[in-house]
């Protein structure tokens, strides 16, 4: 299954949204929309991997990458996985989930979103 | 015993035992999805294989496929990648052959997170994914290629 990415903009973060098969051959897309988001400046960066449906060592090459990009430029990675989900399950075994942030959903980022059923984003406030 | 069930969008029906079955992709990885999905779809009329482990599988052959992909002889001629898999009693076994000239699998750190320069390429955690998600992976290397042998064992139904 090929992999499709929306990247929305928010004040200081980009959300890249997946849906699909992060894996060998998709891999490179991710790295060039990573890069495309950042070559903008600094950015804080969330990647939904929540409709992701299978990854490899590939998608987590790109997503580790993406993690020191960030840190580069002295900016967030988040991650929001879907929990027992197929990406949830490959951090939790190989440890990556000890060094990067991973979330539920973008709740607590402010931001409230549905997904690709949606045509993109909605911005709310963030919580009082 | 005929089994059929589903994985994913594929349906497969094979008696079981089966025989051994041969899938030869092309040495590219845009066709390391179509090994997985068969060989996950054919794991999937097993129903001693529960659901986590046939994903287990796919991920451990897509990464034995992804490595022999790249293990191919870049000299400008095609290779394949030949992928045999088979039903014993006990288990599921599936073999992912290359053409390449052959490694150390030993050399693959156990974790990546561990190794500075395996993190700073970020890579290398393709042999150690295979060796944690399947219960046992075996690596012949030779010359004329290396093959990759991946076992996931078929537990005995539990009877109410």
């Amino acid at each position: 299954m090929l992999l499709h990415i929306e990247a929305t903009q928010h004040e200081g973060t980009t959300v890249l949204t997946m849906l699909g098969d992060l894996d060998v051959a998709s891999a490179p897309q991710l790295r060039s929309q990573v890069i495309e988001a950042i070559s903008h400046g600094p950015v804080d960066l969330v990647l939904d991997l929540r409709n992701v449906d299978f990854i490899d060592s590939f998608g987590l090459g790109v997503i580790i990458s993406a993690l020191k990009r960030t840190a580069l430029v002295d900016r967030k990675l988040q991650l929001l996985t879907d929990p027992g989900g197929p990406v949830s399950e490959l951090l939790r075994i190989t440890d990556l989930d000890r060094i990067l942030e991973v979330r539920p959903g973008l709740e607590t980022t402010g931001f409230e979103t549905t997904g690709f059923e949606t045509t993109g984003f909605e911005t709310t406030e963030p919580a009082e | 015993m005929k089994a059929l069930s589903k994985s994913g969008d594929a349906q497969v029906a094979v008696s079981l035992p089966c025989r051994p079955i041969k899938l030869e992709i092309p040495a590219s990885v845009d066709y390391v999805s179509v090994a997985r999905l068969v060989v996950g779809a054919v794991a999937s009329s097993d129903s001693r294989l529960s659901e986590s482990r046939r994903e287990d599988l796919k991920i451990a052959v897509s990464e034995a496929c992804t490595n022999a992909v790249y293990a191919a002889p870049d000299d400008g001629e095609p290779h394949r990648v030949v992928v045999s898999f088979e039903f014993t009693p006990d288990s599921f076994v599936v073999d992912v052959a290359d053409e390449g000239g052959g490694f150390d699998p030993d050399s693959a750190s156990d974790s990546p997170l561990l190794d500075d320069e395996k993190f700073a390429a970020e890579g290398g955690f393709g042999i150690p994914l295979m060796r944690v998600l399947s219960d046992k992976a075996e690596f012949e290397t030779r010359k004329t290629g290396t093959t990759v042998r991946l076992v996931f064992y078929r537990p005995a139904l539990e009877v109410d």
